[in-house]
């Protein structure tokens, strides 16, 4: 990636800057080589494809030339490491991807997995329903090539993803500050300041997390574009262009966010051209504006999350940006102001609803995805703080390197006491007894069962359809692991009601499949009917119950 | 040193300083009032043993299982190292309340039977081994109902208990014929509990 990076900008950046941007951009080669994998794999068959893939990942290996590497990158390096190590604590409390989007995640990803395995494309695929194809026919790919086991490869690319997300921001910053220290100091922030994007894992939206490393590349080219004129803009579009057909695969709604960015700037740039008092005026206005959206949240029980997920999670940090903010506004106040009318624009995306034809009333964005998008602006502000910090101390030096280390300081210690490496208990939906019963429900009941599973509504938009049920519990891996046929029915079903056992037995429901999540199907209703509901299998978080006395 | 900067460095410096110190204090007020308690919730007394659940092979006073019979009581099987152990009765502390069951030593078998009101799958409980003599605590321990053993009725009476902890598997038909639990009900369901939280 660098080698094709360095051929395209020539020499306007510094070793630093390629490896941050190189590294920035894996996603996009990688993607390269999934495809060719893909049609060689479907053309002329798997050993091909494993040799050509062989080819591809040793080919680049002859370009490396071993440089002395500066201090610089040696520091980009030792981040990362250690990121990645901290990351990977997380896999040893993970039992299974979290929550409910992990299981549909690992359905399509075994979709592909059979395209794969049967060397040829369904009849039907273009009309197949995909949902961000792009992470699972990458996730494929990799399984695929290297035969790996399907949910521990989700855990631990997630967990990769995540350590590499953060060196976008030591690109950018370095670009526009153009110090090292504020550079590393923002992808620190990035990186364990806010519980964003670490808490995408949680959610298992794991295309969401592979589209922002593919957002933040974008955002850095878009960056060259507009900073640098002397750079060959002709390569550099395609590189856009590639990368945003790309990203937009991985997770359709970063098309929005492309448009949103595009039209930020153009309000800002417009802004500029105005008088200082009308940018004094523009200013107070998005102030304005942002207020009454956040006010508009609070009231919104289904978008509060949105600030309590930051007020609860990451208060220390929100003190400290709204500290920074009047810093970075004094000395980046276009690009402040570029940043503040994107997150304008976006979180106004959470008001107005659309109409789609197969999806019914919709919102362009989601609250998730707003929480893990508002990371992004807020941790560049945050860096821009700090550079304009050490741009006012510039005269004493010691000073400077007193509150940098202060603050470098006051970030880990921040993260030591603020910041969760492991999996919340928030969406951990299967436990090792829930692992237990789908075994033995695999062993034991009949491939035609039909059982039952919690659902609860889903409340990401103010819009949702009544009928938007997700799994509320290790019943959803049901489906998808052993195939069993399962009927979502809402966590608060009353199993003490006479008509609650004739609407099971109606629907022909054999078995019902209680987790040991607090949103799961209550027990002791269960266990009160024995002449209804016949215990089958007890364990203290999973239990599954036979359906009896049916007329 | 200060002496080189401006005055709105200085403003600044200030600022930055005061905001630093409050930061430290915080975050040391944190690691004292805000660290989580320890999870060992009283302190362990010499005066009594600690009761454990048994291992395959066990030798010393221990919690073989729980079960339920077939009228829906809890029973619980204690090991017993000897025939000389005192006779006693259990004294369980649940969330909600404190229940006193009555302990039936199996004749040639090293278990007591102990049998009383129903417990919940999954419910935590301080178990204190009483003596039904002096009424001195002879062993306590702390447990979570990992697996209840049901008992068909007509074996219940009859049947040495299994002294490996039971794995939860299907059960037989008799648990058809048991009376309704009527233990406390678990939480209810937060309906209100908010996607992606």
């Amino acid at each position: 990636m660098q080698k094709i990076l360095s051929k395209i900008f020539g020499n306007h950046f510094t070793q630093a800057e390629y490896f941050a941007l190189a590294l920035s951009g894996w996603i996009f080669p990688v993607f390269l080589w999934a495809g060719i994998y893909f049609l060689v794999n479907i053309l002329f068959g798997k050993i091909i494809a494993n040799i050509i893939s062989v080819i591809i990942f040793i080919i680049p290996c002859f370009f490396i030339k071993l440089k002395k590497i500066s201090i610089t990158v040696f520091s980009l390096l030792s981040f990362l490491l250690l990121s990645l190590f901290l990351r990977l604590a997380f896999l040893e409390q993970a039992i299974f991807p979290s929550y409910f989007d992990s299981a549909e995640h690992y359905r399509v990803i075994q979709y592909f997995l059979n395209i794969y395995q049967h060397e040829s494309l369904p009849t039907n695929w273009f009309l197949t329903h995909y949902y961000h194809a792009g992470y699972h026919f990458l996730s494929a790919s990799f399984i695929h090539l290297f035969q790996l086991n399907e949910i521990k490869f989700m855990l631990v690319f997630g967990q990769i993803g995540l350590t590499l997300l953060p060196i976008s921001f030591f690109f950018l910053l370095k670009q526009i500050t153009p110090s090292n220290t504020v550079a590393l100091f923002t992808c620190l922030i990035a990186a364990f300041g806010f519980h964003m994007p670490a808490h995408l894992i949680n959610w298992g939206k794991y295309p969401a997390l592979l589209s922002l490393i593919g957002l933040q590349f974008v955002f850095c080219l878009g960056y060259i574009a507009v900073k640098h004129h002397s750079i060959h803009k002709q390569k550099l579009y395609w590189l856009i262009a590639f990368s945003v057909l790309i990203t937009t695969l991985i997770h359709t709604r970063t098309l929005i966010v492309f448009v949103l960015l595009i039209l930020a700037f153009f309000i800002s740039y417009y802004i500029n051209k105005l008088s200082i008092r009308f940018q004094y005026i523009s200013f107070a206005f998005l102030f304005m504006v942002l207020g009454f959206e956040f006010f508009y949240i609070s009231q919104a029980s289904v978008l509060s999350p949105l600030i309590t997920g930051y007020t609860q999670r990451d208060l220390w940090m929100l003190v400290f940006l709204l500290f920074l903010i009047p810093f970075s506004i004094k000395s980046f106040p276009n690009i402040i102001f570029f940043l503040l009318t994107f997150i304008c624009l976006f979180i106004l995306l959470l008001f107005f609803p659309i109409s789609f034809i197969h999806y019914g009333t919709q919102t362009l964005l989601d609250r998730p995805f707003v929480q893990m998008l508002i990371y992004f602006p807020f941790s560049i502000m945050a860096g821009l703080g700090v550079s304009s910090i050490t741009k006012f101390l510039h005269e004493s030096p010691k000073t400077r390197l007193f509150i940098s280390f202060a603050l470098f300081s006051l970030l880990i210690v921040n993260a030591k006491y603020n910041y969760s490496f492991y999996p919340s208990d928030c969406c951990k939906l299967v436990s090792q007894d829930d692992l237990s019963a789908i075994a033995w429900i695999e062993q034991n009941l009949p491939m035609d069962s039909k059982i039952l599973i919690a659902s609860s509504r889903l409340y990401v938009t103010s819009f949702e359809p009544i009928h938007s049920l997700t799994g509320a519990d290790a019943g959803i891996w049901i489906t998808p692991l052993i195939k069993r046929n399962t009927i979502l029915a809402p966590t608060e079903l009353n199993f003490e009601l006479e008509n609650t056992h004739i609407e099971i037995c109606l629907q022909n429901i054999q078995y019902i499949y209680v987790g040991g999540t607090p949103q799961s199907f209550n027990q002791a209703n269960l266990a009160s009917h024995p002449n209804w509901y016949l215990p089958i299998f007890l364990l203290p978080h999973a239990q599954v119950y036979e359906v009896i006395g049916c007329k | 040193m200060l002496s080189k900067l401006t005055s709105n460095q200085k403003i600044l410096l200030i600022l930055l300083a005061l905001i630093l110190l409050i930061g430290i204090s915080i975050c040391i007020a944190s690691v004292f009032f805000f660290t989580p308690a320890s999870t060992t919730e009283e302190p362990t007394s010499g005066s009594y043993l600690t009761i454990q659940y048994c291992g395959s092979n066990p030798k010393e006073l221990c919690l073989l299982n729980f079960g339920r019979d077939g009228y829906g009581n809890a029973i619980i099987h204690v090991f017993i190292p000897n025939d000389e152990f005192p006779e006693f009765y259990l004294r369980i502390i649940r969330a909600t309340d404190e229940i006193i069951y009555v302990c039936i030593k199996n004749e040639g078998a090293a278990t007591i039977v102990c049998k009383g009101d129903a417990l919940l799958l999954g419910e935590r409980v301080e178990i204190y081994i009483t003596s039904a003599e002096s009424h001195q605590i002879i062993a306590r321990g702390i447990f979570i109902i990992k697996a209840i053993y049901i008992l068909p009725p007509e074996a219940e009476d009859n049947e040495a208990p299994q002294t490996n902890l039971p794995t939860a598997s299907p059960t037989s038909t008799s648990v058809l014929n048991q009376t309704p639990s009527n233990g406390t009900p678990t939480s209810t369901p937060d309906v209100s509990y908010p996607s992606y939280p």
